[in-house]
């Protein structure tokens, strides 16, 4: 009887760290890669990483050490990102992974754009740079910004959307643009 | 008295026994007759050894066998090229040479074998292979070809290159010995972690 309590408890401690290790790993996909042996820099081709709730594609990407600890990726062609707050198109940028986390990332593209999840209203970003900052909990838009919530659209050159709070604001004026607010009637 | 009646026997040139017991009373006598017959065989066996001379032996004419022994090659200019150390090397005297638990240095590169086939024209066919560099990402797959000359190396085999936090699978390798650069295709998966 014992021996039978002790072969459950070791199955269930297996399958608990299993499951753990699983969530904590991130995940790489790609067609192909050029490994550098002595440095650990990589080249990918059609790459795809995953770390549960994110998920970036691109068609090439560039690192200098595939150490996930502190890791600043690369990305060009056609990327796609999307995370618990929506999903972002760019044609490059760069991520950050910090301790295996995803922690930041900027993009450019003309214009890039950002599709945010929100169960009540449409609100996209659009600019030619967008910074991801999940440490700080926000998305900023710079250059031609646009960021719109429903049909109320705000344009400007530096534009953060706070992601605790679901508002805009402006960030530095020193581009020298005014903040312009618009009330789209239909 | 126990009669055995045999009516011929005969040895020719491929050894083989052809003989006919016609009569026996006990089935121990089966027995004598066999080993009588074997030792028949190992005496004929004996006389047609083949001698090894240098000159048969220097001009490949047998093959020969060789234990815990260490080829290396130099390049022109007196510069140790590749050394292959392997437990055993069978080199038969036509045909590719055989080697197994191998060790490949190549320049910077460290390559343990189980298995491995030397061609004529120094191509290296190898079985179960590890990387060995220690300060380097591993690399471990099925099969690798190696063109010893110019330091090339592929396989469509599965290969897992393991890291520190994490490893790949890639569905086939290309690379050169002689550089850093591994090259995965056909599709790769990894993961990292803590």
């Amino acid at each position: 009887m014992d021996c039978m309590v002790n072969l459950a408890l070791k199955i269930f401690l297996l399958l608990l760290s299993t499951a753990s290790f699983a969530q904590e790993n991130i995940i790489l996909e790609a067609e192909k890669s050029i490994l550098d042996r002595e440095s650990n820099s990589a080249s990918f081709e059609q790459i795809r990483i995953a770390r549960d709730p994110l998920v970036v594609s691109a068609d090439l990407a560039q690192v200098d050490n595939l150490d996930f600890s502190q890791t600043l990726w690369t990305l060009s062609g056609n990327i796609n990102l999307e995370n618990e707050f929506g999903s972002l198109m760019a044609d490059s940028g760069q991520i950050n992974f910090n301790n295996y986390q995803f922690s930041n990332a900027i993009f450019f593209g003309t214009p890039s754009r950002f599709d945010l999840l929100q169960s009540e209203q449409e609100t996209f970003g659009e600019a030619n740079r967008i910074e991801l900052n999940l440490d700080e909990r926000n998305i900023r838009f710079f250059d031609d910004a646009l960021i719109q919530v429903n049909n109320t659209q705000f344009r400007g050159c530096d534009l953060i959307f706070d992601l605790n709070t679901n508002r805009v604001t402006a960030g530095y004026s020193e581009c020298g643009e005014n903040i312009q607010i618009t009330i789209v009637v239909d | 008295m126990i009669p055995i009646v045999v009516d011929h026997f005969k040895l020719d040139n491929d050894l083989m026994l052809s003989g006919i017991i016609n009569y026996i009373y006990k089935p121990q006598i089966l027995g004598i007759a066999i080993i009588l017959s074997l030792s028949i065989i190992s005496i004929f066996n004996l006389n047609n050894t083949q001698n090894i001379t240098p000159t048969n032996f220097l001009n490949q004419e047998i093959g020969h066998y060789l234990r815990n022994s260490t080829t290396k090659v130099m390049d022109e200019a007196g510069q140790l090229f590749y050394s292959i150390r392997a437990e055993s090397i069978q080199v038969p005297p036509q045909g590719s040479m055989i080697l197994e638990s191998l060790t490949l240095e190549y320049l910077d590169s460290n390559l343990y074998a189980l298995r491995g086939t030397l061609n004529n024209d120094s191509r290296l066919t190898l079985a179960d292979i590890t990387s060995q560099n220690s300060s380097q990402a591993q690399f471990i797959t099925d099969n690798l070809e190696i063109d010893l000359v110019d330091g090339s190396a592929n396989t469509s085999s599965e290969v897992r290159i393991n890291f520190e936090n994490g490893y790949f699978i890639a569905n086939g390798l290309i690379t050169n010995l002689g550089s850093n650069t591994i090259e995965l295709i056909n599709g790769l998966y990894g993961e990292f972690g803590p």
